[in-house]
Order: C-alpha cells, then structure tokens, then sequence
C-alpha cells in the first residue's frame, strides 16, 4: 500500500494497474509475431495448385497436382473382414480398387453381358440365377418397384436398361451378417466368398440390398466343353455363389466377362486409384449415380446416363 | 490373206483390252464383293460397292449435281446412291455430301478437317472429321469412355458415317444384316435380346419319400382314429 | 435328495440327484402309448425327411433365391417365442410374487427348454452340411445378429434344463431359484429379441427393418407362451393325478388377455406409422397392403380373426373362468401366432429387393415333415417327461425338516387342504 501510494504520487501507476511489459518489449514481441505469421505463409504459396491446361485431346495429366476428387470414394473402400490368407487365386497385384462404370444410356439390354457371365464363371445352366439381371425401367424414374426383369423386346425406345449385379460394396451388408466370416471384402476391393467355409444359412442373401447373392439349390450342371477350368464348380454346390468381378480374370491383367461382352462398350471396368482408367474418367467428367445409394453401402458400381 | 489396216488394228487391241480389263474388273468386283474383307481403309460401313481397287488407277469422274459418271463405264456401270440418314440434315440434296467431302466429282475423293485441311480418305485419321462437331464425343473415345476402345470412329469402328445411327455389334461386316445391329439415339427399334435366363428351378421330391410319407400318414390317422375312438380307463 | 411325498416305487432309477420313475411307464395305459406311437411315425418321417435332405440337397425344399427362408425358421422364431413365453410365467413367481403360479414352475420351465431344443434343430436340419457349424465357434462374426441369437439359443436351453435340475433337486434352495430367475428372464428377452434382430436389422428389407419388430415379437411370444402353458397345464392335469387351482388358470388367462391386447396395440402402431401420408414409403406400405389385399392375405386375415376372437374370449370376466374358454382361446392365439411368424417372413420375401414380386411361398412336403418330426419329437420328450420326471411342485409338509429349506409349495392345494404355514 504504501509502495502504491509511493508510486502514485510519482505519477505512476499503483501496482495492479502497472504495465508488466515494457514499450520495447511488445514492439519486439510484436515483431517476432509477424516475422512468424510471413514466414509460415510460404508454403502455402509455394504449393498452390498450378492452373491445369485445358484437356485438348488426352495427353495430359488430369490430376497435375490436384487433390482427387475421387480419393473419398477409394478411402471409403477398405477391405472388410479380411482374413489376410490368399483367396485360390492370384493376390492382388497393387493397390487396385476395382470399380465399375455403366452407361445406362448405351445400354440396349441385350443381355450379352449376361451369358457371358455364365459361360465364364460356371454358373449351374439349370441353377434358375445368374450373377447380372437386367431391368427395364421405365421413363423418368429409378424406381425398381415398376421395372421388370422379364421383359422380351430389347431396345424399347420408351425405356431403359439397368444392369445390376453384385455392387462390392464399400459397406457391404453381407460381409456384415455372415455368422462365420465365409465371405470378406479383400483389400482390392472384391468381395469374395469361401464355398468352403459357408454353412448355407443364406443371412447374406437375405441382407443385400441388391439380391446380387444366390444360392445353389440344385448341384450346378455345366456342359463338359463349356467349364471354365478356372472357375469352382462342384464346391458350389450348396452354398452361396454371387460376381466376383471376375476375380481370375481381372487379377491376371484382363477385365471382366460382361465388359469385353457389351457390344456398344456400355461397361466399363478399372481401378479407381488410376487416374487415367476409364472409370476415373467417366466419374470425374460425367454425372454418375449410384443405386439405392441412401442405404449407405457404398456401391462400387456407377451408373452415368 | 486378211489384210488387217493398222488403224484397225489399233481398235481391235484397245477392245480386246478393254474386254479383258473388264473381265478381270468383273471378277475382282466379285471376288471382293463376296468376301468382303472389312478393315479396307475407306471402305463405307454401309457396304456401298467397292471401286477403290479399281479407280485407284483409273479414276473415273461424277457430273456434279447428278453424281454420274460424265463417260459410259464398263458393263453399264450407272454408279451408287448413298442414302443419308441423321446427317442427311447437314444440308439439302448434294450439299450434305459437301460437308464431309471436298469434292464428289473426284472418287474416291479428299475429306475435310476442321481446320480447312484435306484428309485422304484411304489413308488419313477419318476421326477427325467427326471432330469438327462431335467433338465432346471425339474426347471422350480418346479417353477410352465412350465405345469399346476400337481404333476408328468409322471404318473398324462402330459408326456408319452416312447413316451413324447403325452400331455394329459383331466383327464389322458390310451392313447385309448380320450381326447385332442397334439403332440408337432417338429412334430405338425393338429387337428380340437374349431370352431371359432359366427360372428357379422345380421341387424335386423322391418317390420313394412320397409313398413313405403317404403311409405314415395312413398310420397316424389310424392311431388318431383309436385314440379318439377307443375308451381307454387312465 | 429324494421326494418324500411319493413313496419309492419299482422303477425309479435315481440319477444326478433326480428320481427318473421309469416304472411308470410301464404302467402306461394303453391310450398313452398310442399317444407315443404317433408321435414316433411322426418322428420317423420327420428322420427321412432329414435323409432326403441330405441326399438331394436344397432343390427338395420349396425355398428359393427368392424366398431363401422357410419353414425352418418361423418354427424357430415360433418355438423361441413360446420358450420365452413360459419362462416369464416362471420368472413371475419370483420377480413379482406371483405366488399362484408356483406349481407351474417345473412344467414351465420344461416347457421352455424343450421348446428351445426344437428351435435349435429346425436350425440344425436346415443346413445342408451342420458340421461346418464349427465354424461358429471359430470364427464368429461380431456384426452378424445370427451369431448372437444363436448362441443365445444354445445357452438359453442350456440355462433352462440346468434350472430344471435346480428346481427338482431343490439346490441351493431358494436363493438359488431366485438367482436363477434373475439370469433367466433376461436371458429369455435377449434370446427373443436378438431373434426379432435377425429380421429387423436389414435395410434391404423394408417389410422388417422397423424397431417395432422387437416388442411385437416380445408380446407375441409371451402372450403365446402363456397360452401353451394354459393348454400344457390342462393336459397334464389331464394325464397325471395333479389338480391345479382354478384361481392360477383364472390368473394365466387375464395375464394372456392383457398381454394379448398389448400385441395387437403394438400391431396397430406399426400399420399406423406405414400409412400415414407424412411417412408413408412405398416399399414399406407396398408389402404391407398385401397383408389384407394379396397373396398373403389369406394367411393373415386369420391372424387377426383368432387374435381378436381369443382375447374377446377373455375379455368376459364372467366367462374367463371356464376351462373351456381359456382352452379355447389358447389354441386359437397359438395359431394365430404361428399364421403370423409365417405371414411375416413370407411377405418380407413378397418382392425382391429389386422390387420383383416373388412366387408364393408354401413348405414343400419335405419340409412339412421335418417339422412336424420336429414338433413331434418336442411332444415325445415332454411326454415321457411327464411319466418320468417329477413334474408337480412337492406338497408342503409341515414339521419335517427336509433338505430343502426353500419350498413353501401351497400349489397342489386340494380344496380340503389349506395348510398355509408360517416360517
């Protein structure tokens, strides 16, 4: 108190209200500040973005140092109970996440891709399924409940064609309700079943949203010139049998059965980490949907129109 | 002796050529005709007769506005019609026929870029043609999103040029009908696809189980039957 | 440990603490083995029917792509629900003092244990290959709520012949039972409820994929459960020299009728919130209206005629009294409910998740069988149970200090007989 009253009557302050700061040492603390701020500010402009050239023909990197618009699509695609042992065939060989892209405006449902699907991965030709159904749909509206597989005039002009099979969801609700992790979703994005391992309680089939899974009721018949001899077929025999993207194939470097079938190049199937794969394209330069995307499973099958 | 006078002479051998040429043109137009190898560097998808093998060395020039040939050509030779369809509305008459071609007297004629340059129609990148307005289309086959990754829009490709809507489906053949052939775009024609795969198959119950099962039922109605009946004390 | 109200008869093997009056089935009366006569064809059919499954493979079963479940598992949605049942009458004398249905203990809790087993083994026949059920053990997946209910069936019918021990020994006394309950009762929800879970946690299903499934499944099982008992109880009043007090049917019935109208309450909120404008989805409402307007509905318009015509049955207080109402209303309500397990899973499989209407849905003869063997087999044991095991709640004997120190039994009270002891 007295040191206060000392202080005031010296024309300072009193003890709590006294600067405990110096004039100098805030101009010098405000200094340091500022030089921080400017000098954390260069990175940022040293990594802007540099201005992409106008896509004039396909030399071009697309992505130029950009990030991709596509990389939430591949980070939402994690394997999925993945038991870490080899599937029989090959592994995958990179960092692939498969993909698959539709133009449903080429497609004429002709049911091509359909039979060679079944030709190519043995399905039973009395089993009653195969792996890709087609739905005609009618104008305007994504609606399955007013679609028909069963139509018999293909190339209707008043509607259109929706192929659907097994979308390999991100989330796959099947992957989710097995009892016994039969089935898992490998790293590169295929979701397999083990026809050993599957005890036929038919839970997946129930969960799909897609009704992409079936089961072989009856023992697959195949005509002995046609078995694919890379393919199953007696250990389908009762259990559950859905598209694998063509696992034998598309792991060895080839696409898949139902693309090379289209005959007007309505499929088209690649690895969504490549920039420059079809799929990558398509879903960066056009307006994709995916079916029933509310249920939040996260398809791996695109529709452009 | 027959004296034959030089003037003569000269007729005889020019019609005697010109009937051998003309055989021998005959039978090349047959034989090519028939076979039909597709990847011919501007064969027309629509299956027009081909005189390329011919006119390569012996041009033979069209009327303009008529598009005949201005002299008689062998074996009443009159020329072709080529019915546009769909790009028929790039012009009226001849003139749509001027919009991709540079010149129709001259065959097999020159193709025009989009910058004015001619484009050979045997041996230069036909695309480029289509370029000049479908060229979204053109970015999007270059990048591999549209079709089937084929090396040319038009001939080993997919389109006809004079009647784009026809896709060929299966290896290109001359357009006789073979083959899937869709029409697309705005006038879709019904076709018959593929017939929808087999339905779920029957329920199959071995016979023996039927008649086992028929006599067990026998037998419980028996027991049911004495049961109910019957009086039985507790 | 033996039960000294009866005294030792020839026959009586005694075993694991339990006298097993085998002796009394030799003096079976001739109605009792034509009883057990047909429930054996029953049984033996129900065995072929097995072996032509295992020799043929899915194709003899009516089940397919589109309709992959059947028969097999509305029994076990059934059988679980009347196991539950039961068991929450048992657990009632415990939990609540609901001292009336003491002597049901026992029946109750056999009835919840057998029933439970045939659950399991309409599981079991299901699969075309049951060894590779190992693979549950293995490896078990965390995400699946089949794994959980069916472990939570294994366990519960587990839980339940254990208790069963436990209640006829008298172990452990009453502290015993009473833990017992304690595990039971919840047991018995959590079974049925991760049953109503392995229908309701499917997004593609739209028919399913509704909270409400799990308390409608939950009152139907017990309101069922109940009525099962009702009838159990008679016929073993029937069959045995037992007599029960009218006041516990009296009880057992207005339990069932109060428990009956929660259900169809629970019914009505779900047919209420499908079509409302506001929330009305096509998916959803389009399954439903073929409850009432399509193939379907002649399954379950009788649900719903035999659920009213039983709980009005029961409504009457005058007539609630009378055995051959509560009969009544009990067969009606446990058909009913079985119509409605039925109903139910058949109409979730009426269209294709991608909107595609299915065929029908019947059980094909093959599966007809196997679950009557089933059922058949469930009856068998529960029959011979009633010869064989003691069944009825002992008598109170006053001034014997015998082992238990638990049982206050007034049950088996005969008008005649009213000794209410005071510890």
């Amino acid at each position: 108190m007295r040191q206060d009253k000392e202080r005031v009557s010296a024309g300072e302050a009193p003890a709590e209200f006294q600067a405990t700061v110096s004039r100098r040492q805030f101009i010098q603390r405000v200094g340091i500040a500022a030089g921080l701020v400017v000098v954390g500010m260069v990175p940022a402009f040293v990594n802007m973005p540099e201005t992409v050239p106008s896509a004039d023909g396909a030399e071009v990197a697309p992505l130029a140092g950009k990030i991709n618009p596509l990389q939430r699509l591949i980070d939402e695609d994690q394997p999925v109970n993945y038991p870490g042992k080899p599937v029989f065939y090959a592994d995958p060989s990179g960092d692939q996440k498969w993909a698959m892209v539709i133009d449903v405006k080429a497609c004429v449902g002709c049911r091509k891709c359909v039979y060679a699907c079944v030709k190519e991965n043995n399905i039973g030709r009395n089993s009653g399924f195969t792996y890709i159904q087609l739905l005609q749909m009618e104008a305007g509206s994504v609606d399955l409940e007013t679609a028909t597989a069963d139509y018999a005039e293909g190339g209707s002009p008043d509607h259109w064609y929706l192929p659907v099979q097994c979308m390999h969801c991100a989330k796959p609700t099947c992957v989710y309700g097995c009892p016994v992790k039969a089935t898992w979703k490998e790293p590169d994005g295929i979701v397999v079943i083990d026809y050993d391992k599957c005890i036929a309680c038919r839970n997946c089939m129930i969960t799909c949203p897609y009704f992409a899974r079936h089961f072989n009721w009856v023992e697959p018949e195949v005509p002995k010139n046609e078995i694919n001899p890379k393919v199953p077929l007696e250990q389908k025999a009762g259990v559950v049998e859905k598209c694998t993207f063509c696992i034998q194939r598309t792991r060895n470097g080839q696409t898949t059965a139902c693309t090379e079938a289209c005959p007007v190049g309505a499929r088209k199937f690649g690895d969504l980490n490549d920039p420059n794969s079809d799929v990558a394209t398509l879903l960066r330069t056009r307006r994709a949907f995916r079916l029933k995307e509310e249920l939040g499973s996260g398809p791996m099958i695109w529709y452009v129109g | 002796m027959v004296v034959i006078p030089p003037s003569l002479a000269r007729r005889i051998a020019t019609r005697l050529l010109a009937r051998t040429l003309l055989s021998v043109t005959t039978i090349v137009f047959a034989v090519l005709t028939l076979s039909a190898t597709p990847a011919f560097a501007g064969q027309a998808s629509s299956g027009e007769l081909l005189f390329y093998p011919c006119t390569s060395c012996h041009p033979v020039h069209l009327i303009p506005g008529t598009g005949k040939p201005d002299r008689v050509l062998p074996n009443g030779f009159q020329g072709h019609q080529i019915v546009l369809m769909g790009h028929d509305k790039l012009g009226s008459g001849g003139a749509a026929c001027l919009v991709c071609h540079d010149d129709m007297t001259r065959n097999p004629g020159m193709l025009k870029a989009a910058d004015g340059s001619l484009i050979d129609i045997r041996t230069g990148d036909i695309a480029l043609v289509c370029y000049r307005c479908h060229s979204a289309k053109y970015k999007e086959w270059k990048a591999g999103t549209h079709g089937k990754h084929k090396p040319s829009c038009v001939a080993a490709g997919c389109h006809d040029p004079h009647t784009p809507q026809f896709i060929y489906a299966a290896p290109l053949t001359p357009f006789v009908g073979t083959g899937f052939q869709f029409q697309v775009l705005s006038q879709r024609v019904a076709f018959s696809p593929l017939a929808r795969p087999a339905p779920d198959p029957a329920v199959v119950i071995p016979g023996w189980f039927v008649a086992v099962a028929a006599l067990g039922f026998v037998l419980a109605a028996g027991l049911v039957g004495t049961l109910v009946s019957g009086r039985f004390k507790r | 440990m033996t039960e000294v109200s009866t005294t030792p008869r020839p026959g009586v093997k005694h075993f694991i603490g339990i006298d097993f009056d085998f002796g009394a089935l030799k003096e079976a009366s001739p109605q009792y083995w034509l009883w057990v006569a047909l429930l054996g064809t029953f049984v033996v059919m129900g065995v072929l029917a097995w072996f032509t499954f295992f020799t043929h493979g899915g194709v003899v079963m009516n089940q397919r792509d589109g309709s992959p479940w059947g028969l097999w598992f509305t029994n076990y949605m059934y059988y679980v629900g009347l196991a539950a049942g039961g068991l929450v009458v048992y657990a009632s004398v415990h939990l609540f003092g609901a001292e009336q249905f003491k002597p049901l203990t026992r029946i109750a809790v056999l009835q919840a244990g057998v029933f439970t087993m045939m659950a399991l083994l309409g599981v079991i026949t299901d699969f075309e290959r049951p060894w590779r059920m190992i693979s549950f053990l293995l490896t078990p997946n965390p995400t699946a709520p089949f794994v959980y209910t069916g472990t939570a069936a294994g366990l519960y019918m587990v839980l339940c012949f254990i208790d069963l021990w436990i209640i006829i020994t008298g172990t452990g006394g009453e502290k015993l039972a009473f833990t017992m309950t304690l595990i039971a009762l919840p047991a018995a929800v959590y079974l049925h409820t991760t049953t109503a879970f392995v229908l309701a946690l499917n997004k593609s299903r739209e028919l399913w994929n509704s909270a409400v499934m799990v308390p409608i499944f939950l009152t139907s099982a017990t309101a069922s459960g109940i009525a099962v008992l009702i009838i159990f109880a008679y016929l073993f009043q029937a069959v045995t020299k037992v007599k029960f007090k009218p006041s516990m049917f009296r009880s057992l019935a207005t339990l069932m009728a109060t428990v009956i109208i929660m259900d169809l309450f629970l019914l009505i909120v779900e047919i209420g919130t499908v079509f409302w404008p506001t929330s009305a989805q096509p998916g959803h409402s389009v399954r439903m209206i073929e409850f009432v307007d399509g193939r379907y509905a002649v399954f379950f318009l009788p649900v719903l005629i035999l659920g009213f015509t039983a709980f009005t049955l029961l409504a009457r207080r005058k007539t609630r009294h009378l055995p051959a109402v509560q009969i009544t209303a009990s067969i009606l309500y446990v058909i009913a409910i079985f119509l409605k397990r039925y109903v139910l899973m058949a109409m979730g499989f009426s269209y294709t998740p991608l909107g595609q209407p299915t065929q029908i849905y019947f059980p094909s003869l093959v599966e007809t069988l196997l679950a009557l063997g089933i059922l058949a087999f469930g009856i068998l044991f529960i029959t011979i149970c009633i010869k064989v095991l003691p069944l009825e709640m002992p008598k109170e004997e006053h001034g014997h200090g015998h082992a238990f120190a638990s049982d206050d039994g007034d049950a088996l009270a005969e008008p005649a007989l009213e000794p209410e002891v005071a510890s």
